[in-house]
């Protein structure tokens, strides 16, 4: 299992088969607004890299932050 | 071949005679630079013979070779031009301000002009008042002009063909540097070693080889570098660790490369050979302030020379301009180790203070100023580390500082005196009972600042120390009154998810009740202000509005602003933006300050209601709840539904009862009333 889905499963308390490309803001409750910064600021951490205010809040969903991490040239 | 290192004045001499064998279009002027004399520093020396067409003895008048060398760089070519001690570039000032600078940006398109302005700087040379300034300050600020110093880390040839290329510019030389070997291979000593960081010209970075992290972080330029690393030795020694950092450019300066490792230094000091006042250390100080506001622990440590002549004497000189020994005086003062190496007492006085200084700690996040209470010790008295000295009052809470030093007490600033954080107080020590008493100073060893009572005790973190301020002043000022109203949102949440998806943002409940207190400005702008005295209200043009933010690492107010002007998109573009900075607790000061008004969010799951404090002297803080699911009787039928709660706390001297109330109903409709609703999201 991905990096990515790890993390994103630990912030949002959730099991990590419980987590996919689709999940985020749409099909998760538990993806709240603060727990989005929490996974943003995971990310540029475990990747580090630096997501600009408006990657971070376009990052909406695990699929939309694999594509942004892609553009930087990391492979979640 | 030798395998030394170059000196710096060869390193130059060989970066000139490179550049004029690569560019046929280079010229250097200046005042006696060719040969047999090769200039004051022998930088041209052998150049006028390989190339005596270009370069070029001018005579004695600076004013009119800048303006040859303007003229040139009109006509496409580029030019060196030497002032034979930087002091004379005040007479160059007219054309470089006027003339050189401007031209780049004067005729419609930019037109690069490609003069560098060489300048031998700085004293410890005996050369008195007119010989041995350091007139960088004076240049700072001059759009399109860029000024550089020659440091031991830089090779000078990147360095002042970067400073040509991105001209107009001026490289500032330090006289004794010329003699002085350049560091190489990353050495600088067995204690010490430099990397170069930052794209060209880049920063000099000098860390400990025990990779130990920054306790102190010290900026400098090039000039000061040696005496900045003898001072990091003479620090290790006393157990603290120095990081150096030294840049090729000093304006404009790229802060960007450095800024992590400032942010997680310790203390930052930035120390500069120049006479005290307006100088580049003030103004990185200051750029420091404002990028690193909430991760410095104290002031910018500023250190200079002397407001003072520089003396031609040479015991003179040196009690004006900045030592070695000023810095670690200053550095151990400021940490409040109150360690001393042997002989300190005999050191040379600390050139901008006839004794160790009292400065206003910075002591919370919210205040720029605080009030100085009441001294605790007559002016005159003989005080020991650790006596408290003085109250100072931040927003309402009072701190006292104590001595950091022994010696007789001077006091500058007296009971009743509004002071600026890192305002001199007073001054400790000079003459008399100080030297008996330094040494039992020297006996004293990591003088704890603060007295923790018992193991089960703590003391809070300076951002909660700030918290805790703005608060006991609210509660003890702010005859604060409270009234609290149910909202449904259904609606709001359903089309803040269309408008999320949509947008692509991530547009929620506090984003649009941050949009709804902002439209209520232009009804409800008595409420939107500060209160100036017992009588008198202060209101605000924009609806700048304050949001609490809590991500563990400290609770922040940062500001949005113009919330009514602007749309809820780009709102929930700058609360992103906030909260990535409140998790990375890395904001500016003036982003937090300046709100009209604050919302405070608690929407946590199960989150009944909220009474906020009113964050003085604001009139008015609105508070949101968490959601919760309720049934309740629509047209008589049971219907399960989404509500908040909003609460606002007003002080009451301003604002009465129903005019809260008629205030929240007004935000309360923004953000459930069908047509408010569309207005809202659009």
């Amino acid at each position: 299992m991905s990096e990515l889905i790890n993390l994103v499963a630990t912030v949002l308390r959730v099991p990590v088969d419980a987590v996919d490309d689709d999940t985020g803001t749409a099909t998760t409750a538990a993806w709240s607004s603060l727990r989005h910064v929490e996974i943003v600021v995971g990310v540029e951490k475990t990747f580090g890299v630096r997501l600009t205010p408006r990657e971070a809040r376009s990052c909406r969903s695990v699929r939309a932050l694999r594509d942004v991490l892609s553009g930087k040239g990391v492979t979640p | 071949m030798s395998d030394l290192a170059p000196r710096v004045v060869e390193s130059l001499n060989s970066a000139l005679r490179r550049l004029f064998d690569e560019r046929a279009d280079l010229y250097l002027l200046g005042e006696d630079v060719v040969d047999p004399y090769g200039g004051a520093f022998k930088v041209t020396k052998g150049l006028s013979t390989s190339h005596p067409d270009r370069v070029l003895s001018t005579p004695l008048s600076e004013a009119g070779i800048a303006g040859v060398a303007g003229g040139l760089a009109l006509s496409g070519d580029q030019v060196v031009l030497e002032a034979m001690f930087g002091d004379f570039a005040a007479l160059m000032f007219d054309q470089l301000l006027n003339l050189v600078s401007k031209s780049v940006t004067m005729y419609g398109e930019r037109k690069p002009m490609r003069v560098l302005v060489r300048c031998p700087v700085g004293g410890n040379r005996g050369y008195g008042p007119t010989h041995s300034q350091s007139v960088q300050k004076h240049f700072i600020g001059i759009p399109n002009l860029s000024l550089y110093e020659t440091t031991p880390f830089h090779e000078a040839y990147p360095l002042v063909s970067h400073a040509l290329d991105h001209g107009p510019s001026m490289l500032f030389e330090d006289k004794v540097l010329y003699t002085r070997r350049l560091y190489r291979d990353g050495v600088v000593d067995e204690h010490f070693r430099f990397t170069l960081v930052g794209g060209a010209p880049g920063w000099a970075h000098v860390t400990p080889v025990d990779g130990r992290p920054a306790d102190v972080a010290l900026v400098c330029p090039g000039g000061v570098a040696h005496r900045a690393v003898t001072a990091a030795n003479a620090l290790r020694a006393q157990g603290i660790s120095v990081h150096l950092l030294v840049p090729g450019r000093l304006y404009p300066l790229d802060v960007e490369p450095v800024l992590d490792l400032l942010a997680d230094a310790g203390l930052v000091v930035v120390a500069e050979e120049s006479t005290a006042g307006g100088t580049w250390g003030s103004d990185v100080a200051a750029v420091l302030h404002d990028r690193l506001w909430s991760s410095l622990s104290a002031p910018v440590l500023r250190l200079s020379s002397a407001d003072s002549i520089i003396p031609t004497a040479r015991h003179l000189e040196e009690r004006v301009l900045l030592g070695e020994r000023h810095i670690v005086d200053a550095v151990t003062t400021a940490l409040g180790t109150c360690r001393r190496t042997e002989g300190a007492e005999e050191a040379v006085p600390t050139p901008v203070a006839s004794g160790v200084p009292v400065t206003a700690p910075k002591l919370n996040n919210n205040d720029a100023t605080y009030l100085v209470v009441d001294w605790l010790v007559e002016d005159g008295a003989t005080v020991e580390p650790g006596t408290p000295l003085v109250e100072l009052e931040t927003s309402k809470a009072i701190e006292e500082i104590a001595a950091a030093d022994a010696g007789v007490l001077h006091v500058v600033v007296p009971s009743g005196t509004e002071v600026e954080v890192g305002a001199l107080l007073a001054e400790i020590g000079g003459t008399g009972p100080r030297a008996a008493a330094a040494q039992e100073v020297r006996e004293v060893h990591d003088v704890p600042e603060v007295v923790v009572p018992s193991p089960r005790s703590y003391v809070l973190d300076r951002a909660q120390q700030g918290t805790a301020a703005v608060v006991s002043r609210a509660h003890r000022e702010v005859p604060a009154a409270f009234t609290a109203i149910e909202v449904r949102v259904d609606a709001l949440l359903e089309r803040l998810r269309r408008l999320s998806d949509e947008s692509d943002a991530d547009v929620g409940l506090a984003e649009a009740v941050v949009k709804a207190v902002g439209t209520a400005h232009a009804d409800f702008g008595h409420l939107f202000g500060s209160l100036v005295d017992d009588r008198t209200v202060a209101l605000t043009d924009t609806a700048d509005v304050a949001v609490t933010l809590d991500a563990g690492r400290g609770l922040y107010t940062p500001v949005v602003r113009d919330c009514s002007g602007r749309s809820i998109v780009d709102i929930s573009d700058d609360l992103m933006d906030y909260r990535l900075k409140a998790w990375r607790a890395e904001f500016a000061a003036a982003e937090l300050t300046g709100a009209a008004i604050t919302v405070s969010l608690n929407t946590d799951d199960d989150v009944l209601l909220v009474q906020p404090i009113v964050m003085w002297p604001q009139l008015c803080m609105l508070s949101v709840g968490g959601l919760r699911e309720q049934v309740v009787l629509d047209d008589g039928v049971p219907v399960a539904t989404t509500v908040v709660v909003l609460g606002l706390a007003y002080d009451h001297r301003v604002v009465n009862g129903a005019d809260a109330v008629r205030f929240l109903r007004f935000v309360a409709d923004g953000l459930r009333k069908p047509d408010r609703l569309e207005k809202l999201v659009s």
